[in-house]
């Protein structure tokens, strides 16, 4: 077997390790749109385990991706909720959560089985995520403030979440296409790099947020 | 095989036209926020500069009127002080001593002119209509005339604010009367929803305000204005053409207000 793909998932593990100790160092000098990555940091590689533990034992993780993509969404939309204040109101970031929440609900009761891949949530969440993303730099671009996107933590966040999520979308809402060895090896393939990259730019936007008292991201 | 799998070719071409049109955002974002950020290092640079040498100008004007007008009057005084000998005659004396009170008191007028110029009582004492009302006085008699329409009853404004657009009022009406050939100005203050609004217009030779005129002067004039409303965040808008004037805006949004 090509050693590639274990290279990645070694990588990743990696990555996910030193975001969770990112996080848990300096979380308290993190403010609140970065204290919620490191949360969702933590909830993703306790996810990661889960899932690595689930397929030793062969069996199916999708059970457990139905309900960490409704907790991933409200994690992640918090974060933007928190970057954006006070642009999403709190009752609007409920309504959206919840909204979601029943979306996926639904899509697990009619459409899609916890057997199987929830393409529908993993689509609209991947398509909501990539808009908030693209907000950011829509805002940069209207108001670019003095420091540079390299150095503010809140491009890095958005970036990570846009690639992420943008190039996984044709993975996500596709799966339904593919049979289950081809979606492994894409899996394998597109979305471990991908989720190595987004740790990558999640880390840096640690490391630069924890330097900053007030990280307007401006 | 997957490769003559359709859904596989879209996945592949799919994720792959995102990564490129991902990557093209996140590099169109960062080189022009870069640049924005480049241009506004330098606006404000040029601004610094202009602030620099606006201070300089005050400067050297200050030296200027201390050196001719009051040094040449107490130099006098001094020369007329040690005209005063016992050995002069009563009436002599007494027309040195009238002289001399003369020169000291043509110096002493001299100083409270320079210093009613660099901070006039009457800007402090009744804001900005008191300080548009001093620079129009001081400017009748020069074949121009004046229209101003101020809002009654305006509040007074942070020092800092009044005394910022006192200033540019100021080096407006040098700029008009340097360059412009004008025969009627006309100032405005009020206060509406957006802020401080102060507007001036004159109807003299006017500019092309795309490529700059009188108002930017030797290109400090506007620089300069520009740069004392950045201190107090104020926003200026110049509209001129050849032959039609010029008309400037200023806006102070949300000025900090003291009480009369």
């Amino acid at each position: 077997m090509n050693a590639f793909p274990w290279i990645i998932v070694i990588l990743t593990f990696i990555s996910y390790l030193i975001c969770v100790v990112l996080g848990i160092r300096y979380l308290r000098r993190l403010e609140l749109p970065f204290k919620w990555l490191a949360g969702f940091i933590w909830v993703a590689f306790f996810m990661e385990l889960l899932n690595t533990y689930l397929i030793n034992l062969q069996i199916k993780s999708s059970a457990s991706l139905h309900v960490y993509t409704i907790v991933e969404f409200a994690i992640l939309f918090m974060v933007f909720r928190a970057l954006y204040a006070p642009l999403i109101q709190p009752y609007l970031a409920l309504a959206t959560i919840l909204g979601f929440a029943c979306f996926a609900g639904i899509d697990i009761l009619y459409f899609e089985s916890l057997d199987v891949f929830n393409s529908y949530a993993r689509g609209l969440e991947s398509l909501i995520l990539m808009l908030l993303s693209l907000v950011f730099f829509f805002q940069r671009l209207q108001q670019p403030g003095p420091t540079p996107l390299l150095k503010q933590p809140g491009f890095w966040l958005a970036s990570g979440t846009l690639i992420y999520f943008g190039v996984n979308l044709f993975l996500f809402t596709m799966n339904r296409s593919l049979d289950e060895k081809t979606f492994a090896n894409l899996w394998g393939l597109i979305h471990n790099p991908v989720i190595l990259t987004r740790n990558v730019f999640f880390g840096v936007a640690l490391w630069i947020a924890r330097k900053r008292m007030n990280p307007s991201f401006s | 095989m997957e490769a003559n799998d359709p859904p596989f070719f879209y996945v592949i071409i799919g994720t792959m036209g995102m990564g490129m049109l991902i990557a093209s955002i996140l590099a169109f974002v960062v080189i022009h926020q870069r640049k924005m950020v480049e241009q506004r290092q330098k606006l404000m640079k040029q601004q610094f500069k202009a602030t620099i040498a606006a201070q300089e100008e005050v400067s050297q004007r200050i030296a200027r009127d201390l050196h001719d007008d009051i040094g040449g009057s107490l130099t006098t005084a001094k020369w007329l002080a040690s005209r005063i000998q016992p050995s002069k005659s009563e009436d002599k004396l007494q027309e040195i001593r009238g002289q001399l009170k003369h020169t000291l008191g043509d110096a002493i007028e001299k100083i409270r002119s320079i210093s009613r110029e660099l901070m006039p009582k009457v800007l402090l004492r009744s804001g900005l209509p008191g300080g548009i009302q001093f620079l129009v006085d001081q400017h009748r008699g020069l074949d121009l005339h004046f229209t101003v329409n101020i809002q009654e009853d305006i509040a007074r404004f942070d020092p800092e604010v009044e005394i910022a657009l006192y200033r540019v009022l100021r080096e407006l009406m040098t700029n008009t009367l340097k360059h412009a050939d004008a025969r009627h100005i006309t100032i405005s203050l009020t206060v509406e929803n957006e802020g401080l609004k102060m507007t001036y217009a004159d109807d003299g030779r006017g500019f092309d305000s795309k490529i700059g005129g009188h108002a930017s002067g030797n290109g400090l004039g506007l620089s300069t204005i520009q740069s004392r409303l950045s201190l107090i965040n104020g926003q200026v808008d110049l509209f001129s053409e050849p032959d039609k004037g010029m008309m400037m805006s200023l806006l102070i949004p949300s000025p900090d207000r003291f009480p009369q």
